[in-house]
């Protein structure tokens, strides 16, 4: 189930609203975590028992750490815990990958390669288990106690707005709302704000820019000329940022609704000065996560140039390849680890000239540009390829298929989807709706973000709509 | 105050479809196919994660508010971007509406389909040769896309590069190694006279009277007995109403009125007819008529067709002593045979047998040559019925 799929707009949600405020209070944990329980098990089926299963791992461990917190025992617990939850990670996530290389080159070498079974992918693993991964580092630092009630600790790891694609909620970022939050109508007014900003950014701006990335880049090399690897490419950086962002909204704004304030994942990364600057502006929960726990373990910054080199690198190739099990994905994760080595080495200096911000914005919003091009790639091959195109001039026709993507409907959202590059840095889109004017810019409000969503809604619904010239049995 | 307006109006919208399936309120969109139905629900299928799709997918075709969301949508796309609603449909020039799925020969870009071509006028070659080997006349008809004799209002430009040449244009080139005489050409003609008059709908994928009514006469005048009921005597009236297409309904909006209509009227002197329906759904037709007196009919005709066959059927059917008439589509394909008992009857008997194919499904006709004469030579009957 996703959310913006008319079972979970229509049945779901409701449903789960009006159980969590027409029940008693001291259940609603209980709720929302069977509700959250029952939303992985729509989508993953019998993967919930991993979920639970993992979930009670952490539980226990994270008793354990608590109980020995003043011992050694608590350190190696921990330690065992973060092993667990990484091998976890690794079988399910990467094992398919590493034995598939293994095997290409034991047979390359004339070997026999090695049995294996595929294994399928639990949806949303990335998150939970780093999510189990935050709980016991923060119950080992003391950051905060071990939950002993189970249904808490369950629904710290299961919460649905969450669960599937983040934000990555550290645990001591949310504990005391789990256990004392407080429901308001601001709260509720501004969960149904940005879940409404999400819904459109996904919906009507990413799905648009969608179009016509997907359809360049599903072009064969041999059509693709410079000024459409642009086009592609361009669309694309607009199409991962108003779709992620966009489910990162509506995940912020059903948490509002229930009471929790969930961290923000997205500031602006467009309009970044630096790569340094775009990584605290892009997945914000996920930098933090690596920050915390992966590169001051390691020594952060103070341990002079080379290790902290050592450190920026091994965060980005573990980032690159917590994104998916690629080679693509990990070159992607060099690159901009490799970006962020030189900007140390060269030194920042922070814009003082607006001339010189647009400068900087452009160059880094370049950098990124083409950092994109291997994350959305299929494979290495493809990312040269569309580099090439890129930067070597060539001019084809523009395909028929492209042309078609390239309709009205699309370019006037392509367009204002590109707007938020030129935006200020610090301004933020569904502001906007909660900005209070009064009067008749009140009113416009309103019915602007309520034509915006029955339009999303409605975009939503089509998706199942599929005419037959005959009829089709 | 807002806010409580705000959230309420968010309730408002995400329990309207709750409440109107509570109220019976269905509100449904005409998309030509059949809705997914609701899986069997038990306490094993619900530990089954497949069944959670198949639910989605019949909560998604059948929730309340459906149809009206769907063509709001709709009708922002079309009335205001003035985009397609539907992935199969292009937006023309002048209102114009063409099967996305006739560009590429619009484009001339199916080189690759040559060897397949090649095949079909073989095909078709030897479907010849066994029919008139039998006895029978053969005749053989393309109808042309609409974007074919209308290339103006399509709307894209034809590319420079490319081989230069559509499915159409390859199976012609194809007849120089494997002729068909009795290939009876419309697209010239229908390029010819389309200055005249229009001849296709603009929001229809077919011809309309007045192509309906070239089309017919040239395939009377081609069939060679028709000696004494002249085509150009053929009594066609034409009457004017509007007109709603197929391709006008697949954009799932309301466009009542968006062209008139050439519709025919002709003298149906007494036809009869009957229907047998078919395990494809398209029902076989079996026309007979009585011609007034003095007139002689048509010998027995056998029609392999698809929906370009509708409306020539009109003037046709009371011309023929019987008209027996076949959409052999089967499994994506057109079969010929199409391996049905009442063809086995039937087909022997005809004196004429004419297959019509639509230009776009050129690439989906299938013809078993060795079936077919089978068929014809009444073995493949003579085999079921001692079979049973």
């Amino acid at each position: 189930m996703v959310f913006v799929s008319l079972v979970f707009l229509f049945a779901f949600l409701p449903a789960v609203l009006g159980v969590y405020y027409f029940g008693r209070r001291e259940y609603r944990n209980w709720v929302l975590l069977a509700f959250s329980w029952a939303f992985y098990f729509w989508g993953s089926g019998k993967f919930l028992l991993i979920l639970i299963l993992s979930t009670a791992v952490n539980y226990g461990l994270g008793l354990l750490i608590d109980r020995y917190k003043n011992s050694k025992n608590a350190g190696y617990i921990t330690a065992l815990a973060v092993a667990v939850n990484l091998c976890t990670l690794a079988y399910f996530k990467y094992a398919n990958f590493f034995i598939g290389e293994a095997n290409g080159a034991l047979i390359g070498m004339g070997l026999t390669p090695v049995r294996w079974t595929y294994v399928l992918l639990p949806i949303g693993i990335s998150f939970f288990i780093f999510h189990n991964i935050t709980y016991v580092v923060d119950v080992y630092r003391g950051t905060k106690r071990a939950f002993t009630n189970f249904v808490n600790f369950a629904l710290y790891i299961a919460f649905f707005p969450q669960l599937i694609a983040g934000p990555i909620v550290r645990f001591h970022e949310i504990s005391d709302q789990i256990t004392g939050r407080k429901e308001t109508l601001d709260a509720f007014y501004h969960g149904v704000i940005r879940f409404s900003w999400g819904v459109m950014k996904k919906v009507i701006l990413a799905n648009s820019c969608a179009e016509i990335a997907d359809k360049i880049f599903s072009l064969a090399p041999g059509m693709l000329d410079t000024k459409l690897a642009w086009l592609g490419v361009l669309s694309y950086t607009l199409q991962i940022y108003f779709d992620f962002s966009g489910y990162s909204d509506m995940a912020v704004g059903l948490g509002l609704m229930f009471g929790f304030k969930l961290p923000e994942n997205f500031n602006r990364p467009y309009s970044a000065v630096s790569i340094t600057d775009f990584w605290r502006r892009w997945h914000i929960s996920l930098s933090n996560f690596f920050r915390e726990y992966v590169y001051i373990p390691l020594g952060g910054n103070r341990r002079g140039d080379k290790r902290t080199y050592f450190n920026l690198m091994t965060v980005f190739v573990l980032c690159g390849l917590w994104h998916g099990a690629n080679w693509t994905f990990l070159v992607w994760g060099i690159y901009h680890g490799s970006l962020l080595m030189i900007e140390r080495f060269v030194g920042l200096r922070e814009p003082d000239t607006a001339a010189y911000t647009a400068a900087k914005r452009t160059l880094t919003l370049l950098l990124v540009v083409v950092g994109w091009v291997f994350f959305r790639a299929a494979n290495l091959g493809q990312a040269f390829d569309f580099l090439w195109a890129m930067f070597i001039p060539v001019n084809h026709i523009i395909p028929w298929e492209i042309m078609l993507a390239l309709n009205n409907r699309n370019l006037i959202f392509f367009f204002l989807a590109s707007l938020v590059v030129f935006a200020p840095r610090n301004w933020q889109g569904y502001k906007l709706m909660y900005t209070e004017k009064g009067g008749i810019i009140s009113v416009l409000q309103t019915g602007a973000l309520m034509v915006v969503l029955f339009y999303s809604i409605s975009l939503v619904t089509s998706g199942s709509y599929n005419p037959f010239i005959y009829f089709k049995f | 105050m807002r806010k409580l307006i705000v959230i309420g109006l968010f309730l408002v919208m995400i329990l309207s479809p709750l409440l109107g399936s509570f109220l019976g309120i269905r509100s449904e969109s005409k998309e030509n196919r059949a809705l997914a139905d609701m899986p069997p629900i038990s306490v094993g299928a619900l530990l089954d994660k497949d069944i959670y799709p198949k639910i989605e997918n019949f909560y998604n075709d059948h929730f309340a508010f459906r149809g009206w969301l769907i063509k709001s949508k709709n009708w922002v796309d079309y009335r205001i971007f003035r985009v397609s609603p539907s992935s199969q449909v292009h937006i023309g020039k002048d209102g114009w509406l063409f099967l996305k799925e006739t560009i590429p020969s619009y484009l001339k870009v199916e080189c690759g389909e040559k060897e397949s071509m090649r095949t079909l006028a073989k095909q078709l070659h030897d479907m010849e040769r066994i029919t008139q080997s039998s006895g029978k006349e053969f005749y053989f008809i393309v109808a042309p896309n609409k974007a074919t004799i209308y290339p103006e209002h399509v709307g894209i430009e034809r590319p420079d590069t490319g081989c230069g040449k559509s499915r159409y244009d390859l199976l012609l080139e194809a007849f120089s190694e494997y002729p068909v005489n009795g290939f009876i050409r419309l697209d010239e003609l229908l390029i010819r006279a389309k200055g005249e008059r229009q001849l296709y709908f603009k929001t229809d994928t077919h011809w309309n009277g007045a192509g309906t009514a070239i089309a017919a006469k040239t395939m009377l005048r081609n069939i060679s007995r028709f000696t004494e009921n002249s085509a150009d005597t053929l009594k066609i009236k034409f009457s004017h109403g509007t007109h709603r297409g197929d391709l006008s309904n697949m954009l799932g909006i309301s466009m009542d009125a968006e062209e008139t209509d050439s519709s025919l009227i002709v003298d149906s002197f007494g036809i009869s007819v009957i229907e047998i329906p078919l395990k494809n759904r398209q029902p076989y037709l079996k026309y007979t008529s009585k011609p007034p007196s003095g007139t002689r009919p048509l010998p027995r005709i056998f029609i392999y067709r698809d929906s370009f066959m509708n409306y020539p059927l009109e003037l046709l059917k009371g011309l023929f002593e019987e008209t027996d008439v076949i959409w052999p589509f089967n499994g994506g394909y057109d079969n010929i045979p199409a391996s049905e008992k009442i063809e086995l009857e039937d087909l022997p008997e005809s004196k004429v047998v004419l297959v019509e194919v639509v230009e776009r499904y050129l690439g989906y006709l299938v013809i078993d040559t060795a079936k077919y004469e089978a068929t014809l030579k009444d073995t493949a009957r003579t085999q079921i019925l001692t079979a049973h």
